[in-house]
């Protein structure tokens, strides 16, 4: 038996599932930004895991590094003044190997095959993530000519079968129109079947439906439900709106200032949060019906800047509930149940 | 897309009318006209007293119209242009305005555009070049040397340049087109005699237009890497760009079919005012250098008040101006969706 046997004979039946089942692993990754006026730490020391085939919300405020790390896993951070000083980005791929895309050079031939292919990406701003001089259908066949061997024609005619599986009504005759012809839930539905045009293995939504009407947020929604069945792709769901990951998610990350603080399946955040900051959330958010005298609590204090030096909790500043500890030493994110973990003192 | 061009052809034609107005009258704005410097002419060289003078002056106005009232002159003026191509008479040539033009319209417009093609492929290049490397060294010398050029004046270049080809290159020749050996062998490209002397004279040709093509395009290369380079840092920055970069393109491509393109547009846009500044440069560069364009025509004619090629270049220049305008206009309508369809 080789060393490597005997490990995995020694894992749990159920970790050795978690393993199989994970298709990207972000362990300790550090982005920072350096610029004149300092260091800063937009990310520092996520730990997140996404299953095959599932969703993972990420939630925080603006600012707190959900958007930079997963562009980060993306390598899209613009260099300088950003770099991923640390940790590693595991990816599994289609073929079964495992990449660390931090070791990946941004312009290799290896992450642009990644890029598109394996891992895809939509934004929040649909008005102008589109070429506004291309039309729809070629800047959607422009990724499957390069990703897959086909010709222009076959190109051509997947870009409009996308069109038609994001329910866009006369596809053959809106692959020749411009971005500027269609509505912004349109543009986001070019996005997204661009997006699933050569069927990735995980597609990263950033904020995909803050800039649209809430109607057309629904519609959206419900539509990257399906095709995420269509397709077999994993989700990460990055947002600051709770309803929507309560709704799409199985599980969620919740991030405060560059880290992740509490990680759980999306039913216990909802009805077992560990984290004050995490309560402090669900506590901001309206409820239908909620009761007159439990008005929405807001969080108190502000968030500090990226670039202060933080001794202890980063949240012990806001938190209702913090012990002298929290201001000397900062709390280690482990597993406080299964499945559950969170960088909380109170749990300790 | 052939109505966009219809109608804005229509326009250009309505403001091609509305300079020819405006020319017209600003060279009358100066006192005096024509007549009255050949009066003084008379009184001064040819010993005429006051009034000898007045009515040979008197004379040369009837001959030429000049006493009939302005709008008179103007319709007549138009008139000739538009049935007989006649651009009026030119008092101190004793020729035809349009034979002076036809003769020198060709040269003007070969140094303009070569300026204007170098200036637009260097700077554009040079822009594209020098926006990815933002605050780099190469980006720094180049605004530096940017800055130099649009700086200087141009009239200083051009002595500059002359110093430089007749004291240090010992050129013999820089006040002309071409070297006196080469004036009079023809363009013809028949035999392969024939075709070697034209060769020749080509190179003889662009030895002596070289140095105001660069004087009148120096400026433009500044104007259009800064524009471009601007441009290019917009768009890079650009979500498209990044979605774009998310595809899987290369750094390469995403730069040639997402980014350029798009920076293009201000540059594009800015060519059909580019056009006469460059024919300025050509001004410029061709009176100090000499060179018989119709920026040298321009200039002694307003000295004589030669009013009709004064305002017959004047026409021409706005003509061009105009004709910029609307190639930027349709090129702007060929690369931009959003032109064409609105």
């Amino acid at each position: 038996m080789t060393l490597e046997q005997q490990a995995s004979a020694g894992m749990s039946a159920e970790a050795k599932r978690d393993a199989e089942d994970t298709i990207l692993e972000l362990n300790g990754l550090k982005t920072y930004f350096f610029l004149e006026r300092g260091i800063v730490k937009a990310v520092d020391g996520v730990n997140v895991a996404v299953g095959r085939r599932k969703t993972l919300g990420v939630v925080g405020e603006s600012g707190c590094g959900k958007s930079v790390t997963f562009r980060s896993v993306m390598r899209l951070i613009q260099s300088p003044p950003g770099r991923i000083v640390e940790g590693e980005i595991l990816l599994h791929r289609k073929d079964g190997e495992t990449v660390d895309i931090v070791k990946l050079d941004p312009r290799s031939r290896q992450l642009r095959d990644i890029r598109g292919a394996e891992i895809a990406m939509i934004f929040q701003e649909p008005m102008t993530s589109l070429n506004p001089l291309h039309p729809v259908g070629r800047q959607i066949s422009e990724s499957v000519l390069l990703h897959q061997s086909m010709s222009r024609q076959g190109a051509q005619e997947r870009a409009e079968e996308m069109l038609n599986r994001v329910h866009i009504a006369d596809p053959g005759r809106r692959i020749g129109e411009y971005p500027h012809q269609l509505s912004g839930g349109m543009r986001q539905r070019v996005m997204i079947a661009l997006a699933l045009s050569c069927n990735p293995s995980i597609l990263i939504a950033d904020e995909p439906t803050t800039a649209l009407d809430v109607t057309v947020q629904a519609q959206i929604l419900d539509l990257m439900r399906e095709l995420q069945e269509d397709f077999d792709s994993a989700i990460v769901l990055i947002t600051h709106n709770l309803g929507v990951v309560s709704q799409m998610a199985d599980h969620v990350a919740v991030m405060y200032l560059g880290r992740v603080v509490e990680y759980a399946p999306v039913y216990d955040i909802f009805h077992n949060p560990k984290h004050p900051y995490t309560i402090g959330l669900l506590n901001s958010v309206p409820v239908l019906g909620r009761k007159e005298e439990n008005r929405l609590v807001p969080i108190t204090g502000m968030v500090p800047s990226p670039m202060e030096e933080i001794r202890g909790c980063a949240f012990a500043d806001r938190c209702p509930e913090a012990m002298e500890i929290c201001w000397e030493q900062s709390p280690e994110f482990k597993e406080h149940e299964p499945g559950h973990s969170a960088a909380c003192w109170l749990h300790d | 897309m052939i109505g966009f061009i219809v109608r804005r052809f229509a326009v250009s034609v309505a403001v091609v009318l509305g300079i020819a107005l405006v020319s017209f009258i600003v060279i009358q704005l100066p006192p005096g006209d024509y007549a009255d410097g050949y009066k003084s002419f008379l009184i001064e060289q040819g010993g005429a007293t006051e009034s000898e003078a007045e009515a040979q002056a008197e004379l040369f106005r009837q001959r030429y119209g000049l006493d009939k009232p302005l709008p008179t002159q103007f319709l007549v003026w138009i008139r000739d242009m538009v049935t007989k191509g006649s651009f009026g008479f030119s008092f101190a040539y004793k020729r035809d305005v349009g034979e002076l033009i036809r003769e020198r319209l060709p040269r003007t417009l070969l140094l303009a555009v070569l300026a204007h093609l170098t200036s637009t492929a260097v700077g554009i290049v040079a822009g594209i070049f020098v926006a990815p490397r933002q605050y780099s060294v190469a980006d720094n010398v180049a605004a530096f040397i940017a800055f130099i050029l649009s700086a200087l004046p141009r009239f200083w270049i051009a002595l500059a340049i002359m110093f430089f080809l007749v004291f240090t290159l010992e050129q013999e020749h820089v006040t002309a087109f071409h070297s006196p050996q080469y004036v009079v062998v023809p363009w013809a490209f028949g035999s392969l005699a024939e075709t070697r002397e034209s060769w020749a004279k080509l190179v003889d040709l662009m030895q002596h237009i070289w140095p105001v093509v660069v004087i009148a395009g120096l400026g433009g290369v500044a104007r259009n890497m800064r524009v471009m380079r601007g441009n290019m840092l917009d768009e890079l920055n650009a979500q498209y760009v990044t979605t774009a970069r998310s595809k899987g393109l290369t750094e390469g491509q995403v730069m040639r079919r997402h980014a350029v393109p798009n920076a293009l547009h201000p540059i594009i846009m800015y060519q059909g005012t580019v056009l006469p500044y460059m024919l300025q440069g050509e001004l410029q560069a061709s009176i100090v250098m000499g060179l018989p364009t119709i920026g040298t025509l321009l200039l002694t004619s307003l000295r004589n008040e030669d009013i009709y090629i004064a305002a017959s270049c004047l026409l021409i220049y706005g003509v061009l101006l105009v004709a910029g305008n609307l190639i930027a206009d349709i090129s702007l309508a060929v690369l931009d969706p959003r032109v064409r369809f609105s």
